[in-house]
């Protein structure tokens, strides 16, 4: 369907956009940093300081200081970098396709099947997730798979409820008829027909799920549901909070890790919302 | 309103509820790990209390029955007993819950008055700085986690300006003062928690107040308003708010969640004695059954305040099909 | 003194391309209770021109220069307050599918009640009667000034225009296409309504039309606007039995009124010019028949070629000798 053309002009418009534009150039420094950043500067969190180092502003020898253990707050904060935004996409993943396959059964089945699926997709969409989430985060158990799978779990909805407006609009086009016509089973025409349409739509909808995953790994991570071995940003909160960072007025320790989920969430936003500005133009200027 | 309308939102509603519970109670059976049975295959329990809980959620019965059971439990409002506290966790979560109703409706007062007035200021300097600080502010407040919000109010104002309390709901000293002296007080304590979560939803119902607010004043009625000489003033309260409003209402309904969400967090920085700080501990000690009451119970609200937001809908906006 | 007098008036607005002339030096007359109608292809700037002379542009939109003497003053001088108590007292409008341009939330009653109340200190109780009373001229249940917009038929929500309109007993009327979304059946129903209550109420009207029937049946006299200019304006007999303009003429000669309203621009080849940058000369040269040498280089223009009638073509101007 993307012809070299068109393929061309989605990028020159995306790069006409500023706010994309930002938002790509964070997303890559971070991906640099959470790619090379552990091996230029490797970092074990099973290595721990004395007691004396710990909490200490920062030097010369710790440019963000030292945590509650002792270990270097920066070098945290980029080991923590590849932890964050691996879970938030896999997580993403997880959710993308649960929701996309009911999206698209739902849409392209249509009446009763529609119906009971839809009527499931708006409960989820009406809880409250965090409760839900770390009640399946306590079954499961404390690991970062487990959040990947929760958060996959329960951050369906939205994307089923756009994959099924796509596809009831594309099941109707006469592409989709002459297969039928031509015998194509269901699923067949599903995962051949409908699926490769509806994906460019749904494409800006992924980079902003990405955001909102990171922000409920973070979330959960801090409520004490992370790896303490693999610690992402949302695990080094949990040991600000913990160990009583905040009454010790240690800031280099508790504003580093939130401010990169927010900028890391900026950034996803941000080419989200460029993306679907750029590909779906009827979206008016406002 | 009819009563067609009514009945037809009350059957979704409670539709709904039907579905968190059945939900609810697979959740704890048929996951891996098993709460309730490895309980019960804990050696170190007594025979006595194992037959209890036998008993009480009728393990040796077929799983239908064992449903049955549940949902009689449910409605007799048994949730369980709490394993940390070892007291019934309907009577907890009610203790709590007017802590958390308290936090939630400050906020949200607070959150829709900011957001409404900034909406309003941002529509009507549309594309000027103050809309592009106004968009600006929503997306940051949006993109950031809320507890971390949390902890920078604390850091900043409690700890290092001491302007405010640090955590708690009352400071214990006057635990067993009068009302009076106890009122000032707790909304001394609520100043930060309430801020915190006011400015996390403030951002969002901001960017939607002054959308719909754009889009309403292109609107032709508006014109015709101008038309009669109307001041602009009174063109835009009697007009142009009372319209753009009309999504507000829905936006808020729909975002309980996420605001449940939010005090949940919050009330966890700030040790505010409400359901959130309760689920924290709950998780921190696997006490399942308080951790499923929450659940149930803040789902509950959730689509209860859903269905108050249907009706108040339709009262404002009388266009609605039936 | 005409009660209204327009002298070359010049309204533009900005949009992305660049500023577009919409009304490019506008000028005519209108007596106490005289109706008069202004026709053109869509975009030749006839709405423009009404909303100007309430100043009701859009925000993209000003007035360049000219004057809008009304009873001798000029609107354009007029501070904000001024504005305000002009507005729908002297003159009023009604719009073009008043689908949007009743509020949705608020009761049709109350709507009417507001435009009364807006110029006028009396009650709310005192207002509501009139408004009932205003209904029920209109050929409405008065009891259904309670209900909103969305309970009415689209005929009947022109009614509550009207209405509305009449409220204050304006001087001049203005209706812009007031029933072009209407059904022919409505339409004629709505006309009529119109022309008994200005016969009655003494009203001056300028009706924005596509409609070359009703121009003939309600229109006292008419203005032809081509490309933001008004080409020729005159008594109705003449403009439809004699009409100078050759835009003019092919409009409304050869047209047989039984056939119901039919739209004015296929019969015409061509396109109209470009508003951003407009071409010298006659704006109507490159799509005209008669077509002269002068015409590409001068525009015409407005003048006199009998009794209250004005024909701006160099057929009728200096160049006729050439002709």
């Amino acid at each position: 369907m993307a012809t070299l053309q068109g393929r061309q002009t989605t990028w020159s418009l995306f790069r006409a956009n500023r706010m994309g534009m930002a938002g790509l150039i964070l997303f890559l420094f971070f991906v640099l940093v959470a790619v090379f950043g552990p091996i230029l500067w490797p970092y074990d969190p099973m290595e721990f300081g004395s007691p004396a180092d710990a909490l200490q502003p920062p030097s010369a020898a710790h440019w963000l200081g030292t945590d509650d253990m002792g270990r270097d707050v920066l070098r945290g904060l980029i080991a923590g970098s590849r932890v964050s935004l691996v879970v938030g996409i896999l997580a993403t993943v997880v959710s993308m396709s649960v929701g996309a396959f009911v999206g698209l059964v739902a849409g392209y089945l249509g009446k009763g099947v529609d119906a009971v699926l839809m009527r499931f997709t708006d409960v989820f969409l009406v809880l409250p997730w965090l409760p839900l989430m770390l009640i399946l985060a306590a079954l499961l158990g404390a690991s970062l798979w487990n959040i990947i799978l929760v958060i996959g779990l329960t951050g369906w909805a939205g994307t089923a409820r756009l994959v099924r407006a796509q596809a009831l609009a594309v099941k109707e086009r006469p592409f989709v008829e002459r297969a039928r016509a031509l015998g194509a089973s269901r699923w067949g025409i599903m995962g051949r027909h409908v699926l490769p349409n509806v994906f460019p739509l749904i494409f800006a909808n992924t980079i902003l799920i990405v955001a909102v995953s990171i922000l409920s790994e973070t979330t959960l991570s801090f409520l004490g549901m992370g790896d303490s071995t693999r610690p992402s940003w949302g695990m080094m909160l949990h040991f600000a909070f913990a160990s009583g960072a905040i009454s010790n007025g240690a800031y280099w320790f508790l504003v580093p890790p939130g401010l990169c989920v927010l900028l890391v969430v900026l950034a996803f936003t941000f080419m989200g919302y460029a993306l679907d500005e750029v590909l779906n133009p009827k979206l008016r200027r406002r | 309103m009819t009563r067609r309308y009514f009945f037809s939102k009350l059957f979704q509603a409670l539709l709904t509820i039907l579905i968190i519970l059945v939900m609810n109670y697979f959740l704890f059976r048929v996951m891996p790990g098993d709460p309730v049975s490895m309980l019960v295959r804990n050696p170190r329990m007594s025979p006595e209390a194992t037959q209890r809980v036998t008993e009480m959620f009728g393990l040796d019965k077929p799983w239908y029955q064992q449903f049955g059971i549940y949902m009689a439990n449910l409605a007799t409002g048994n949730l369980g007993t709490s394993f940390i506290y070892k007291k019934p966790v309907g009577g907890i979560i009610l203790e709590r819950f007017l802590a958390t109703m308290l936090l939630t409706v400050a906020a949200e007062v607070l959150a829709i008055l900011g957001g409404v007035l900034l909406g309003i200021l941002a529509a009507w300097k549309r594309g000027k700085r103050m809309d592009v600080a106004a968009l600006g502010f929503a997306l940051v407040t949006y993109a950031m986690p809320t507890f971390w919000l949390g902890i920078l109010m604390v850091a900043l104002f409690a700890v290092t300006l001491r302007w405010f309390p640090t955590s708690g709901m009352l400071t214990p000293a006057l635990s067993l003062a009068g009302f009076w002296q106890r009122l000032p007080d707790m909304l001394w304590h609520l100043v930060l928690p309430g801020v915190t979560l006011a400015l996390v939803l403030m951002g969002e119902y901001a960017l939607i107040m002054r959308n719909s607010l754009v889009d309403v004043l292109t609107e032709d009625y508006i014109t015709t308003a101008r038309a009669k000489g109307a001041p602009e003033g009174r063109i835009l309260r009697r007009h142009a708010l009372p319209n753009a409003m009309i999504p507000m209402v829905t936006l808020i309904a729909l975002n309980l969640g996420f605001t449940i969400t939010g005090a949940l967090q919050v009330e966890t920085v700030f040790s505010w004695p409400g359901l959130g700080r309760l689920m924290y501990d709950a998780l921190a000690g696997r006490d399942y059954p308080l951790l499923q009451g929450i659940f149930l119970i803040t789902a509950i609200a959730v689509v209860g305040a859903n269905f108050l937001s249907d009706l108040t809908y339709r009262f404002l906006d009388p266009r609605v099909k039936e | 003194m005409p009660l209204l007098d327009v002298q070359d008036l010049h309204a533009s607005f900005v949009i992305r391309q660049g500023t577009v002339r919409a009304v490019d030096g506008v000028s005519f007359t209108l007596e106490e209770g005289e109706s008069l109608g202004l026709v053109g292809e869509s975009g030749c700037g006839k709405t423009t021109a009404a909303l100007s002379l309430l100043r009701l542009l859009p925000p993209n939109g000003r007035i360049d220069s000219g004057k809008i003497l009304y009873q001798g003053r000029d609107v354009l001088t007029f501070n904000a307050e001024e504005v305000r108590r002009f507005r729908w007292k002297e003159i009023s409008i009604i719009f073009q599918g008043a689908m949007n341009a009743l509020n949705p939330v608020q009761r049709v009653g109350d709507q009417i009640a507001e435009a009364i109340r807006l110029h006028q200190p009396i009650s709310q109780k005192e207002a509501g009667k009139q408004a009932q009373a205003l209904l029920e001229r209109v050929e409405l249940e008065g009891r259904r000034i309670n209900d909103y917009p969305h309970e009415f038929s689209g005929g009947q929500r022109q009614r509550v225009m009207i209405a509305m309109a009449l409220a204050c007993r304006p001087r001049i009327v203005i209706g812009d296409e007031p029933t072009t979304a209407l059904d022919v059946m409505v339409q004629a129903q709505i006309f009529e309504l119109v022309e008994s209550l200005r016969k009655e109420l003494g009203m001056a009207m300028i009706l924005i039309t596509h409609d070359l029937s009703v121009l003939g049946d309600t229109c006292d006299r008419a203005a032809v606007m081509y490309a933001g200019q008004i080409v020729e304006i005159g008594p109705i007999e003449i403009l439809f039995q004699s009409p100078c303009h050759p835009y003019a003429r092919c409009l409304l000669r050869s047209f047989p009124r039984l056939q119901g309203p039919r739209s004015m621009a296929d019969s015409i080849p061509g396109t109209p010019p470009n508003l951003i940058e407009v071409p010298p000369g006659c704006r109507f040269h490159p799509r005209c028949q008669e077509v002269m040498a002068i015409c590409s280089r001068e525009q015409p223009l407005l003048l006199e070629r009998g009794p209250r009638h004005n024909v701006a073509c160099h057929l009728y101007g200096k160049g006729i000798d050439d002709a």
